[in-house]
């Protein structure tokens, strides 16, 4: 082995790094799936056949006697019937909804946990978690409401598994299917499952022959078949994070080749004289090149093995964590072979990869250098090297597309789905151009941000900018990997505030209302009343909506503005453009203005004008008088307006609460709540996003500490010329230090710029064609960013710097005699 | 000579490797004075001590025990941080190889020792050093574009230009040829003999300890002789 394990360590903890990533991601994923498939197929148990809704069809109504009829059939043990709704329930907590299914039959998994299963027609079983939620216990009174409001008695908690409902952790009430009736007048079944001993496609043939099958339009499955489509409809969304989870691993692995292929570049010119040596004594280049290639996949293999079991771990210690949600759910860790060849053939292939370049290089070395003294790294004069024409014009053309794909065709009416395709090649062609100009671009901007470092850091920063710069190419691929890092976090989160401004602003536009009250029922003079008077509200009016069809076949849902609208929309000119025979609509919905339509209201066929207005966002509005014809047929809900300075998400739950008890429960859908929400779902997406990005940050990171600890040993006897000169320990120290930070600031530089130029175009190219782009750049959280890279390059350098401090200068430079 | 004007003075200096039966005295107990204004040459074999020697006399390394004086400032006493500073204003060095800091160019590689005590640059004195040294065309140039005899001069230069009170020469002919030789060595000779500029230099070539006006010779890490020429 011709380099000591110390030198590798940092490109083995790069590769360890990414190789984990992948198997995190994949045994993730492995792991995801088996919960959803016992959570998807749990209810099955151990029937042989089902009977379950069709893709093509409705919901299926077993009655009870058709359910008997296929009891009584011989090879059927057992059946067992199962109805899934919805109900609601309202409390001073709010509205909730409920699943809603029949009593259960228990099992180990699905027991009691206090009281009994419901029999009669008034008994009521919940589940933990609604129990727990509300603060049940046995002999408590429940409401329930499906289309009436019914009290119920609280007879059992049951702790329901995942063999009895596909969402454990949501609320379950469950009835006798006699309390199913009382409440909504349902007497069928949804599911039935049939238990019998004898092979499923002999029962599935039988009870296909029942004359009441067909009238069911149901499908009847085996057990294996309903399993698989109950999975596939549970599993589109999981497939997705998977393919997102490993794209992220695939940036943390492009990342960790950098690191090693730097790492080997390094360390082959520090071996000349050894590797010169072998040649002299009689090494063939081939002998050479498996040499080096031999430990590269010695490294990937002892990477890979600790990548792959450190995935697992981080899975195991994920899945505790994970029970709480409903969607990530991990019942237990599962491995499969898949999950553990991958990562480990992709780490071997990774480490071997990265090092051929210098692989080969090794091979050019000549015999008779082992004889010439050793000389220090070669030092390019002042980088007066031409710049490669191709690279230069690949990068431009990667800007040009990009702009392309992120502003022209966006306005000129091209689909998201072509825009975003070229915006993404503009983007892989400008980012590899620049990694390829690296080591023309890099050294220029660190000399312009060495000017004024000079002056900040005295001797040592002199120094340290000659340094940082003298090698070019191993300055790019330093910091190169740094900067793909940073303008990836930087894109995201520019991306994320712009995306969130923009999607914000267009809901703005979207409901010229702040909120809109439904009823579960119809509204109540009284509640109408009492919406006037609450002091939540600024202005309420009542909408009523009434869906029809346009003459030449365009649907349309016609809401009717009362003459007291203007207290409730935010844009009152509004009213201004409405008038008795007027159909006001948004742009570019698919009506012009001008336009004449006819609809049908009611018993007529009525002629509007069409008028656009921006301002009426989604709405088809319409007078009152115009909708008149049809005013008995709409229904009716109040549009809403909050009393400024309220905060809206508890205020519509004031308001609803308050509603609710003059008359039917009340839905509210809130603008302003939906804000808060998208606000929340983006930041937290952003979070996870800057999370998984992190690792190859830290990738980056590791990669500078590991060319800065090559380079200083290579520098020794430098060094050991300047601290017998007369430059001390904490100079020394120093002027590695602001190395390290010069070539983070290049990183953090360009990587922010490109990252705000790709954040931008990424999202211009999803939205500019339907929404307005609200262009935002979250100038603190990149200075944040950069401090960050700057803080960890520094850091990186801290171990490298204080080792050569400690040399005595003496040992420093006899070490080249 | 009296002690108060000894440029480099020790007191039983000893260096030693390892323990027990594998313990090396590189340097065993050497109690001796450097003149002022001398050129003094210190030879001996491989293995003499007598790179050892001018690695503690200069402040490179640490004795294992003994004490050295560099002027009237006890060497040995000092931690590393003053020692530095020390070595920046009173010492300059010449060594075989490596003298010179690629990344820089001549000119700024003589003033290197300046830049890193922040003094001021008296230019008639870098003219004359430069003049003397015949470097006047190649101040522009890096290291890699000079020749092995240009690197050496370079590195007297920087040796000279703070006016150390000793300038410590490692082997400073080791990697040059004749010419290149002879030439530096004249140049060290009249620095003594018109500058005023105290040096020791360790070599092992008889001829260039020849332009010397002491030669102190070690074996087995002592004094086996004291001459002069």
């Amino acid at each position: 082995m011709l380099t000591t394990i110390r030198r590798l360590l940092s490109a083995a903890i790069a590769l360890v790094l990414g190789v984990s990533f992948i198997a995190t991601s994949l045994i993730l994923a492995t792991s995801m799936d088996a919960t959803l498939r016992s959570a998807a197929g749990g209810a099955i148990r151990d029937a042989s056949v089902v009977l379950t809704r069709s893709p093509e069809g409705g919901d299926p109504a077993f009655t009870e006697e058709y359910v008997a009829a296929v009891a009584a059939l011989p090879g059927v043990d057992h059946v067992r019937p199962r109805v899934v709704t919805i109900a609601l329930n309202q409390q001073a907590g709010g509205i909730q909804m409920f699943v809603l299914q029949n009593s259960p039959e228990l099992s180990d998994a699905t027991r009691l946990l206090a009281g009994r299963l419901p029999r009669a027609a008034d008994e009521v079983a919940v589940n933990e978690v609604a129990a727990r939620n509300r603060g049940w216990s046995p002999g408590d009174t429940v409401t329930l409401d499906v289309d009436n409001v019914t009290d119920f008695t609280l007879v059992g908690v049951i702790d329901a598994a995942s063999d009895t409902t596909t969402e454990p952790a949501r609320p379950h009430a469950f009835l006798s299917m006699p309390g199913i009736t009382r409440l909504s007048g349902r007497t069928t079944y949804t599911d039935v499952y049939v238990h019998g001993p004898g092979p499923a496609p002999e029962l599935v043939d039988a009870i296909e022959a029942l004359p009441g099958t067909a009238d069911t339009q149901a499908a009847v499955l085996t057990a294996a078949e309903a399993s698989d489509q109950r999975l596939t409809e549970f599993t589109r969304g999981s497939e997705q994070l998977t393919v997102l989870l490993l794209a992220f691993g695939a940036v943390a692995l492009v990342v960790a080749g950098l690191v090693v292929a730097n790492t080997f570049a390094i360390l082959v010119s520090q071996r000349t004289r050894q590797l010169a040596l072998l040649r002299a004594v009689g090494a063939t280049r081939r002998q050479v090149f498996a040499t080096v290639i031999g430990e590269a996949a010695v490294l990937g293999l002892a990477a890979g093995l600790v990548g792959v079991a450190a995935g697992a771990g981080i899975v195991g210690l994920i899945a505790p964590a994970s029970r709480g949600t409903a969607f990530l759910r991990i019942e237990q860790v599962v491995i499969a072979p898949r999950d553990v060849i991958l990562p480990f053939a992709v780490g071997v292939v990774l480490a071997v990869v990265s090092a051929l370049v210098p692989a080969r290089r090794a091979t050019r070395v000549h015999p008779l250098a082992a004889l010439r003294p050793q000389v220090a790294t070669a030092v390019d004069p002042s980088g007066r090297r031409r710049w490669p024409v191709v690279w230069v014009v690949a990068t431009l053309a990667g800007f040009v597309l990009l702009a392309l794909g992120g502003v022209v065709l966006p306005r000129a009416d091209v689909e998201a789905g072509v825009t975003v395709l070229v915006g993404i090649a503009g983007g892989l062609l400008s980012v590899f151009g620049v990694l390829a100009l690296g080591p023309h671009i890099i050294p220029t901007v660190a000399r312009w941000l060495s000017g004024p470092l000079r002056r900040l850091g005295g001797v040592p920063s002199e120094l340290a900018a000659d340094n940082a710069i003298r090698n070019p190419s191993r300055a790019a691929a330093t910091a190169g990997a740094l900067l793909v890092g940073v303008s990836l976090v930087s894109m995201m989160t520019v991306g994320a505030a712009t995306g969130q401004a923009s999607i914000l602003r267009n809901l703005d536009q979207h409901y010229p209302m702040d909120a809109q009250a439904t009823s579960m029922d119809s509204f109540t003079d009284a509640q109408v009343a009492l919406a006037r008077t609450l002091p939540d509200l600024a202005g309420v009016t009542e909408l009523f909506s009434h869906s029809t069809t346009t003459a030449d076949g365009r649907g349309v849902t016609l809401m009717g503005l009362g003459p007291d609208a203007a207290d409730a929309i935010r844009h009152p000119t509004l009213m201004d453009a409405l008038a008795d025979g007027v159909l006001l609509k948004g742009p570019r919905r698919g009506f012009t203005d001008g336009e004449q339509v006819r609809v049908a209201l009611g018993a007529d066929d009525v002629t509007l004008t069409v008028r656009i207005d921006p301002g009426v966002g989604d709405l088809s509005a319409v007078t009152l008088d115009t909708l008149r014809p049809a005013l008995g047929e709409s229904t009716r809900s109040l549009g809403m307006r909050f009393a400024d300075g309220v905060d809206p998400v508890a205020a519509t739950g004031r308001v609803a609460t308050a509603l609710g008890e003059v008359g039917p429960p009340v839905q509210i859908l809130s603008v302003a709540e939906q804000r808060a929400q998208t606000q929340q779902v983006t930041d937290t997406v952003l979070l996870i996003v800057l999370g998984l990005l992190a690792v190859a940050v830290v990738i980056a990171v590791v990669g500078i500490g590991n060319t800065l600890g090559l380079s200083v040993h290579e520098r020794r006897q430098e060094s050991g010329l300047l601290r017998a000169l007369g430059l001390t320990r904490s100079q020394l120290r120093a002027s590695l230090g602001w190395e390290a930070v010069l070539l983070a600031a290049v990183a953090s530089v360009l990587g922010v710029a490109l990252g705000v130029v790709y954040g931008l175009a990424g999202v211009s190219a999803l939205i500019a064609a339907d929404a307005e782009v609200v262009v935002t750049i979250p100038w603190l959280r990149l200075a944040l960013i950069a401090a960050v890279a700057l803080l960890a390059g520094w850091l990186a350098s801290v171990l490298p710097a204080v080792r050569a401090s400690k040399v005595p200068p003496a040992a420093a430079l006899a070490l080249g005699e | 000579m009296s002690e108060a004007g000894a440029a480099v003075r020790t007191d039983a200096l000893t260096k030693t490797y390892g323990s027990g039966e594998t313990l090396v005295r590189a340097l065993d107990g050497v109690t001796v004075e450097i003149h002022r204004g001398e050129f003094t040459a210190v030879m001996g074999p491989s293995g003499s001590g007598k790179s050892t020697f001018m690695h503690l006399t200069a402040g490179l390394d640490a004795a294992t025990s003994g004490r050295s004086w560099i002027g009237d400032v006890e060497i040995t006493s000092l931690d590393d941080t003053a020692l530095t500073l020390l070595r920046r204003e009173r010492v300059g060095f010449i060594f075989q190889s490596f003298n010179l800091l690629p990344t820089l160019d001549a000119r700024a590689n003589i003033l290197l020792p300046l830049k890193l005590a922040r003094r001021p640059l008296d230019s008639a004195w870098f003219d004359h050093v430069v003049d003397v040294l015949g470097l006047g065309d190649r101040l522009q140039h890096r290291p890699s574009e000079l020749s092995g005899g240009q690197q050496q001069r370079v590195a007297a230069a920087r040796a000279l230009i703070t006016r150390p009170d000793v300038v410590f020469a490692d082997e400073p002919t080791g990697a040059l040829d004749s010419t290149a030789s002879e030439q530096l060595l004249d140049l060290l000779r009249s620095s003594v003999r018109d500058l005023g500029q105290t040096i020791m230099m360790v070599t092992h070539d008889a001829r260039a300890a020849a332009y010397a006006d002491r030669v102190l010779r070690l074996a087995d890490g002592r004094i086996a002789a004291d001459e002069r020429p």
